[in-house]
């Protein structure tokens, strides 16, 4: 009986398996436009949902077609990029300095076609470089996060020690001090690897031996991390500021504020010079001028930033763009 | 009418037929025994009595209903409970928890929950323990912990646990193997009692005396075939041994008619075997001599081999005055220096110590001679010398089949300890360690042992014989040394002493004799 | 017999992979896509081309020396989970080999090969030490080993190695000469003659446990310690030796890594190498040769299910997983699922012979 009805059950399964699926074809040749993310994911609610986003948007209101992936490893970008390229993709576009490498390869190994790749500087003809001003959205956190802090300490935590965290750090410092030159900043990173990005529980750790030691208010620059420091600031009934995306929402009256980095903007405007044949290569920097950087000022974190201060930040923000403010960049320092 | 027939079962593993033609009769309330050589097929034929082997044929009937028996679960329903010749034990738990492991008896309104996450009920089970315990004389602590059991204690657990789950039929696979000999006699009163209630007892064994002993009647098997089944009243041993090898046996005995050497091929003063124990061992044996060492299990026996085995790491714990191997100090020598000196050992467990059975018997007979010159060719094993030794290895002691590629583990236990035999003295070792070098090998395997043992010993060879087997003991040694609470009581000259005088210095009831040689 | 044997290892892997297949198309039915065309796109995805094929040779070569590495342990019957630790440590002395040592090129390659194998004995020889002398249980020293190689490395290329011009955690990279040529045969794809070091230990192994009394005797160690013991076998140092061995051949994997894929330590370049190994050494049954068999299935696999996410719709990256998941479970099973299959063998061999006794 019951070897009966598992023969049942197999020969049903394979009927159903293998049955038919209708395959829908698609109609006149539109710009097809390939994204692909970073480890992180899709979902990381900041880098890449923002990227992602910016696609989304670009489908809507364009005529084109998109696709995106996701990468599972370091060796994973080349051949992801290499089939875009390979299929009748015209724009691809690399989430991450991870990617640089893979872009630098590909690109020249498919002239014909467009790249764009955010966080990393790739000169060939056939690649936009997307960079963005993070020390200069930076500094303004930093501003902000002087102003708000009763203890004269205020916190850092990075997902990893590399170049471009330091570069937020950089400008963090810079803003603070012009606020309070006796502030004190303790920074903090999540790992040492790319896992850092992806470790809320350490992130959370680390905000709450900070927010133990005196300090109120911790500028996030981990990633998906960061959402482990928030419910430590909520915990602790202490203040953060996240970053990429805009977080104020995630713990509305926790979270001052979110050094928000418009990568949907600039994807969005990739694909749109691409659809209208403006598109050029070479490095397009977004800063605080052309809205790439920003603070996120909403209903959520309306209660937190009074109108005094928002006013402050506002001019720091006119002065910067002005050049009556220079902030440091440690991409510059450094070299 | 029978209460078991088996008729015309036949199993067969690839090559090898392990049951040809079964056919067997049991009655209702009787002892029967089951007899043959390691390998003629009587532990396939009960195994699938049990359920844990599936015949390719033939059918067994069971008051007088055909049954195909899947599973040992399908045996148990009908009241079969077969006794393992390993114990199925768990050392770490106590007696009663063993006895209902399988049928824990847990409370109805948790049935839905996992086994693990019930709580035992024990109550029950305990009164209806009591009572089979007073019923069968079969007196054990329901509460001690198996760990702590001696060995008759353990296998009346294995017997409680067979009534529990209210078998009639108790297959006995070699139920005596580990037992000394006044437990065997306890628990043959307790057996024969068993079948006067009522049960029915099938017991396997390839000791004839206790077959004689204790059954009814005796089925022969040979080469995987029932040859005849007999009354035991109107047999004896030496028929029962004819029957179940085909052919006639001359005993081996020890005529004492081989001079001894004065060479010393060991001397030990003073060896600490036990921390504990007041006295230490003090023993020598001259090179083409044989010394028994007689003694109940557990007195030093295995302390004794560990020591000579691996003096480094044994003298470690342990202290000793002298210890010398072919006259020299050997208290800080390494096992590999002490086997290639010539030390050759037969381990008391073959499975455990001696062999490789997932291997071939080539692999197997390198093993401790890895460092023998004609088998390596610098870091290189030279494959070839070693097949070679290994046909002459097995062809000397007619190890069966003479395969050389075949696995260890299908061969039989007595071809096993052949083999073993072969590659202990093949590189011509001065002193063997023959530790239970019979211990569950047939009669042809034991005969033949016995003879290369004299052989060796008139070659020059002092040979340590160990042994539980005090009829093994007496016929082979030229000394006996009786082996009490870690020390030598008694010695005896093989040609001048008798079980009787052996068994009271074994269990220390006679004090005084020469302590030591 | 021999070659009957033989199939009969294979049957088993290979049914458990047709039963892993059979519940992948379930999955894949319940989201929408059709199994053919995951088929389809598995096959042409691990070698539909050159390119395709190449990569999947990327991931394969690292999970040949990885199960032997494994294996190696398993035959001295321990569980070397050390294999990532060991890995990474050597992928780190290769680089700082390459980045410090002659800039010849021949010199340079081999001081990096040198360096890969003893960083990674180095670091098995520790695991083994700490087994066999210190009676440490060789799973929870070889997890413990494996965060400390992370650690190790990460802090020694974060901060004295760092490459300042890059924003990934590696190291200054070599420098191209020394680096191994890509066959143009595989495309773009890092396939050059590195990869041939894989198949050539798996034979040097091979010979290893067939001819040397070194090999019998690890073997024999794993296999019964008491019978060893007896035998005058030194259990410690076979153990040892085990766990260092096995680290040394992960090693390779390290010098692979640096000097053919990415020219320099990136901190986290493995993609968990030293845990798929296990896998890998237990399908093709701890044989050399099954090893490279079951590695290039788990390296086709790995690659098959990346496309998966580009070509399909419904199947993202996470569901590719599950599938690829799905597969190894069922192939790391083989011992347990097809015993009716077995039986099914036996019984058809019975009827073509027909011996029945």
């Amino acid at each position: 009986m019951t070897r009966l009805a598992t023969r049942f059950f197999l020969v049903l399964g394979f009927a159903w398996i293998f049955a038919a699926t209708t395959i829908s074809l698609s109609a006149a040749p539109k710009l097809k436009v390939g994204l692909v993310l970073d480890k992180g994911g899709k979902d990381d609610k900041s880098f890449n949902t923002a990227a992602f986003l910016g696609m989304e948007k670009a489908s809507k209101e364009l005529a084109i077609e998109t696709k995106f992936v996701e990468g599972t490893d370091d060796n994973a970008f080349e051949p992801l990029l290499r089939s875009f390229a390979k299929k009748d993709y015209d724009l691809i576009l690399a989430i991450g300095f991870s990617q640089a490498e893979a872009v630098k390869k590909i690109a020249a190994q498919f002239p014909n076609k467009k790249f764009a790749i955010v966080d990393a500087e790739v000169n060939l003809p056939n690649v936009r470089s997307l960079m963005f001003e993070e020390h200069q959205g930076s500094y303004l956190a930093g501003a902000l996060a002087a102003m708000k802090s009763k203890s004269g300490k205020i916190g850092f935590i990075g997902g990893m020690d590399i170049p471009l965290i330091r570069r937020f750090l950089m400008g963090y410092d810079a803003g603070a001090k012009s606020i309070n030159p006796k502030i004190t900043i303790v920074t903090n990173y999540v790992g040492i690897t790319g896992d850092a990005w992806n470790n809320p529980p350490k992130a959370k750790e680390l905000a709450l031996a900070q927010y133990q030691g005196g300090i109120d208010v911790i500028y996030l620059g981990a990633g998906a991390s960061n959402m482990g420091a928030f419910d430590a600031a909520e915990e602790r009934k202490a203040l953060a500021i996240g970053c990429d995306s805009n977080q104020n929402r995630i713990k509305p009256g926790f979270v001052l504020s979110s050094m928000v980095k418009r990568v949907d903007v600039a994807v969005y405007q990739t694909i749109k010079d691409a659809t209208t044949s403006t598109f050029t290569a070479g490095t397009m920097r977004f800063g605080l001028q052309n809205d790439g950087v920003d603070l996120a000022f909403d209903e959520f974190n309306a209660k937190l930033v009074d109108a005094k201060q928002k006013a402050q930040i506002a001019q720091i923000k006119k002065d910067i763009i002005s050049g009556k403010i220079k902030v440091p960049d440690y991409y510059l320092v450094k070299k | 009418m029978s209460q078991i027939k088996l008729r015309g079962i036949h199993k067969r593993y690839g090559d090898c037929i392990s049951n040809a033609d079964v056919n067997l009769d049991v009655r209702k309330g009787t002892i029967q025994g089951i007899l043959g050589e390691n390998g003629a097929g009587k532990s396939t034929a009960m195994k699938i009595l049990y359920g844990l082997i599936e015949p390719d044929g033939g059918e067994i009937w069971i008051d007088g209903v055909e049954r195909k028996l899947k599973s040992p679960h399908d045996a148990k329903a009908l009241g079969i409970g077969m006794l393992h010749q390993h114990f199925m034990l768990s050392e770490a738990q106590n007696v009663i928890e063993n006895i209902v492991l399988g049928q824990e008896p847990t409370h109805p309104a948790l049935a839905f929950l996992p086994l693990a996450l019930r709580a035992l009920k024990l109550g029950d089970a305990r009164s209806r323990l009591d009572m089979l315990m007073r019923e069968h004389g079969l007196p054990v602590d329901l509460d001690a912990r198996i760990s702590d059991l001696s060995v008759g204690a353990r296998q009346r657990v294995e017997i409680l646990r067979l009534l529990y789950i209210d078998a009639r039929i108790l297959i006995l696979d070699e139920p005596t193997a580990v037992l000394t000999p006044q437990e065997v006699g306890r628990f043959f009163i307790q057996l024969r009692a068993l079948a006067d209630q009522g049960k029915t007892i099938l017991i396997v064994t390839h000791k004839l005396k206790e077959l004689m002993a204790i059954t009814d009647s005796i089925t022969i098997f040979r080469a995987g075939k029932t040859i005849t089944t007999v009354d035991t009243k109107d047999t004896d041993a030496d028929q029962l041994a004819m029957l179940m090898i085909g052919s006639r046996l001359e005993t081996v005995k020890n005529r004492h008619d081989v001079t001894r050497s004065a060479e010393l091929a060991l001397e030990i003063e003073e060896l600490e075997l036990n921390k504990t124990a007041p006295r230490r061992c003090t023993l020598n044996l001259r090179r083409g001599e044989i010394l028994g060492i007689a003694g109940v299990e557990g007195n030093g026996q295995h302390e004794l081999v560990e020591a000579l085995r691996h003096p480094s790491e044994f003298l470690k714990h342990h202290k000793v005055k002298v210890l010398k191997f072919m006259d020299q100090d050997v208290r800080h020598w390494k096992t590999a220096q002490m086997v290639e000196t010539g030390l050759g050992c037969i381990p008391a467990d073959r499975h455990e110590e001696g062999l490789l059975l997932a291997r071939n018997a080539v692999q197997n007979f390198i093993l401790g001679h890895q460092n023998q010159n004609s088998f390596r060719a610098g870091p290189f094993i030279r494959w070839s010398a070693v097949r070679r030794a290994t046909e002459e290895g097995m062809a000397s002691c007619a190890v069966v089949p003479k395969k050389l590629d075949l696995e260890l583990s299908r061969f039989s236990g007595g071809n096993q300890q052949k083999l073993i035999f072969a590659r202990e003295i093949h590189h011509r070792p001065k002193l063997l360690i023959a530790f239970h070098p019979t211990r569950g090998v047939d009669i042809g395997a034991i005969n033949l042992i016995h003879k290369k043992l004299l052989e060796l010993r008139a070659e020059g060879l002092a040979i340590l014989l160990i042994s539980s087997e005090l009829d093994e003991i007496l016929a082979l040694s030229d000394r006996i040394a009786v082996l009490e609470n870690f020390a030598i009581a008694k010695t005896f000259d093989g040609g001048a002493c008798d079980e009787t005088a052996l068994g009271l210095a074994m269990t220390g009831a006679q004090e005084g004799g020469q302590h030591g040689l | 017999m021999a070659f009957e044997k033989n199939l009969r290892s294979l049957t088993r892997p290979l049914s458990a992979l047709i039963l892993g297949a059979f519940v992948s198309a379930i999955l894949i039915r319940i989201v929408g896509e059709s199994p053919w065309k995951v088929a389809e796109i598995f096959y042409n995805g691990a070698m539909g081309s050159a390119y395709d094929l190449g990569l999947s040779l990327f991931y394969t070569v690292p999970l040949i020396l990885t199960g032997l590495a494994v294996s190696v342990g398993l035959r001295a019957r321990l569980f070397n989970i050390g294999v990532e630790g060991q890995l990474t440590v050597a992928a780190l002395a290769a680089a700082l080999a390459g980045i410090w040592g002659p800039q010849d090129v021949i010199l340079n390659r081999v001081l990096g090969f040198a360096a890969a194998l003893l960083g990674g004995f180095l670091w098995g020889a520790i695991l083994g030490y700490l087994k066999a002398r210190r009676q440490a249980h060789e799973v929870v020293a070889g997890i413990m080993l494996n965060f400390i190689a992370y650690g190790i490395t990460s802090w020694l290329a974060l901060n004295f190695f760092k490459n300042p011009d890059s924003q990934n955690p590696e190291t200054i990279p070599l420098i191209d000469a020394v680096r191994i040529p890509a066959w143009s045969y595989f495309q773009s794809a890092p396939i050059g003659w590195h990869v041939l070091l894989a198949p050539l230990a798996a034979m040097l192994l091979w010979g290893f446990y067939r001819w040397t009394e070194a090999g019998w005797a690890m073997e024999a160690v794993g296999e019964n310690p008491k019978a060893a013991r007896e035998a005058g076998l030194s259990i410690a140092q076979k153990q040892f030796w085990a766990l260092a061995m096995g680290g040394m051949i992960a090693g390779i994997v390290g010098f692979i890594e640096v000097y053919g894929n990415s020219g320099k330590f990136i901190v986290g370049f493995s993609p968990a190498y030293g845990f798929m190994g296990i896998a890998v050494a237990l399908v093709g049954r701890l044989h050399p040769f099954g090893i490279i068999l079951s590695a290039a299935l788990f390296g086709a696999i790995h690659k098959g299910s990346l496309d998966l996410d580009f070509e399909t719709e419904w199947i993202t990256r996470d569901f590719a997983q599950i599938l690829q998941a799905v597969l190894i479970l069922f192939m790391s099973c083989a011992t347990l699922v097809p015993a009716g299959i077995q039986n099914r063998w036996e019984g058809l061999k019975r009827r073509l012979y027909g011996q029945r006794p």
